[in-house]
């Protein structure tokens, strides 16, 4: 097994493929960074944009703890794309036949991939938070604001940040090995994280107007993007505590990746 | 393990609709190199990805030393394989592609090292794969096969994309590794490359098994017992053999071709005779005649 992750961890580094998403990991950090340095700034300083305000405790805590996690969105979903990539590379270069006759145990494999996926998953989110953190703390600081790190809420946001991103990359790869189809997985997760939300949330709002039926509108809630928003915010979300989040997340990662290995196990590669 | 035998038993593999490997059986010898010969489309890669464990088969078995592929231990110190199919990320270096076998394998990175120099690619280890020409790649994939200094090598098509200079290097290398002990299956399409470098033939059409056999015994099957004979008094000859009419053909090069009569008498008879002989050449048969007229009918595609 030790052998199999420092070949894939080996994979990882010798192509472009880890630069490019950094990156985009550290772009995309920067602008969630200034956007949220933006309405931090708006919720400390109400009278700037209009004529009332409500700068209450709440508001603050949510901005700072959005402040302290940004680029968790951009970045969860570059986590995701490195967790299908990963997978897919192997059959859209054709190195799966190498791989294979290397370890031709495949569960080996895909087990070593579940963890390189967990490995970079946590990483990306070192990175945004030690650039989102240092950059918002100074930030509240010349606003001579509080800086919230004592704050109970806002540590666990902190905290949780790097499972979101680690959840996310091995629900790509389990995406990946199900489809195997690189461009295909992509667009499906894609699809899955940004739009499919709204998309479910409609048709279920119909539903439930339809049938007169509440409870419908509550399915949303298990779907893997509000589970991941539901973990991380400060209070948990929609009558869910975070670790009721966590779980529907992990459920997702977790069904994904067994399936796809029971696929890879018995499929032909050639 | 010294023992590195490869033996496929009643190997049957069915895709969707087609019978790819249709009960195949046969063993391949170590010391010596074997040649898998087949038309395009014959089951030669399906029966090498089902030997390497990367197929699973419909029927059957293929096991190398006595055990399953993916029952091997350490299975790049036992075997070594390059495919057809089988590429490289084409943004990774040729070093690092043998760097990360090493790792899966548990090898020293020097391995790969040592394996570049073997097949000449030492100076082009650190460029990334997308600048290799067919030719450096066939050589990486053999050097990927080399990682673990085993004692099978299975290659598919390895001489596929190489220059006259590059099939003699590959003729040179492998026969070298028969010579080591160790057991060489290289499959190809083209008869006369399997001439060239192979000692043993095992050749299949439509998946079945058509016949297996050392190369010289193969190309020996209907040439051997006729003679062919350039002279300038056909008729004067043929009287003193003693020959009907039947046993002897002209051929389109104003030659004869004499059936069932050995050379060394037809000399002797000649020479007392006082026939005049321009031309006394026992035939051997072209492998590539021989392979036609076995897998002729059996076409490729299916």
């Amino acid at each position: 097994m030790i052998r199999a992750i420092r070949s894939e961890l080996l994979k990882v580094r010798t192509t472009s493929l880890w630069w490019l998403i950094l990156i985009g990991v550290v772009g995309f950090t920067a602008v969630a960074v200034a956007f949220n340095m933006l309405a931090t700034y708006v919720t400390l300083h109400p009278d700037s944009v209009g004529p009332r305000g409500g700068g209450t405790g709440e508001g603050l805590l949510n901005a700072v703890t959005g402040l302290y996690t940004s680029g968790q969105y951009a970045g969860t979903l570059l986590a995701m794309v490195f967790g299908i990539l990963i997978f897919t590379n192997e059959f859209f270069h054709q190195t799966a036949t190498a791989t294979f006759l290397a370890t031709p145990k495949r569960t080996l494999v895909i087990g070593a991939k579940l963890i390189v996926a967990v490995i970079v998953g946590v990483v990306i989110a070192l990175i945004t938070t030690v650039l989102a953190v240092a950059s918002g703390a100074v930030f509240l600081s010349t606003q001579h604001a509080d800086l919230y790190l004592g704050n109970a809420d806002v540590l666990k946001s902190i905290g949780l940040n790097w499972l979101a991103f680690a959840i996310w990359a091995v629900f790509g790869l389990g995406i990946g090995a199900l489809l195997r189809s690189q461009i295909l997985s992509v667009i499906l997760g894609l699809v899955a994280m940004l739009i499919g939300q709204t998309v479910v949330q409609v048709v279920l709002a119909l539903l439930a107007q339809y049938f007169h039926e509440s409870w419908l509108m509550k399915i949303a809630y298990y779907l893997p993007s509000s589970a991941s928003s539901i973990m991380t915010s400060p209070q948990g979300g929609n009558g869910f505590q975070w670790w009721a989040g966590a779980l529907i997340l992990l459920g997702y990662g977790a069904v994904a990746a067994v399936i796809g290995t029971v696929i890879t196990r018995r499929r032909d590669i050639s | 393990m010294a023992d590195g035998q490869i033996v496929v038993s009643g190997l049957t593999k069915q895709f969707r609709k087609v019978r790819a490997v249709d009960d195949l059986s046969f063993t391949v010898q170590p010391g010596r190199v074997t040649g898998f010969l087949g038309p395009n489309g014959a089951g030669k890669t399906t029966t090498l990805r089902m030997l390497l464990g990367l197929v699973t088969p419909t029927a059957g078995t293929a096991t190398i030393g006595g055990r399953r592929y993916v029952d091997l231990p350490d299975p790049l110190k036992i075997v070594g394989a390059g495919l057809e199919a089988s590429s490289f990320h084409k943004g990774r270096t040729g070093r690092d592609h043998l760097r990360v076998l090493c790792a899966a394998a548990g090898l020293p990175a020097a391995r790969a090292d040592a394996a570049l120099e073997m097949v000449g690619l030492s100076p082009a280890a650190k460029r990334k794969v997308k600048g290799y020409s067919l030719g450096m790649k066939q050589r990486l994939g053999i050097a990927a096969g080399m990682l673990g200094d085993p004692q099978v090598l299975i290659f598919d098509e390895p001489a596929n994309g190489l220059d006259p200079e590059g099939i003699r290097w590959m003729r040179t290398l492998l026969s070298g590794f028969a010579d080591q002990g160790r057991t060489v299956l290289v499959s190809s399409h083209l008869l006369s490359e399997v001439q060239l470098f192979a000692d043993d033939a095992v050749i299949i059409a439509a998946g079945k098994l058509i016949r297996q056999g050392p190369v010289a015994e193969l190309t020996n099957l209907d040439g051997g017992k006729s003679v062919r004979v350039v002279t300038p008094e056909p008729d004067k000859l043929f009287t003193a053999l003693k020959l009907p009419a039947s046993a002897v053909t002209r051929d389109d090069d104003g030659g004869f071709l004499v059936a069932g009569v050995p050379a060394p008498q037809i000399g002797k008879t000649a020479l007392a005779a006082g026939v005049e002989l321009h031309e006394l050449a026992p035939q051997r048969a072209d492998l590539e005649k021989v392979f036609l007229e076995l897998t002729s009918g059996k076409a490729g595609i299916r």
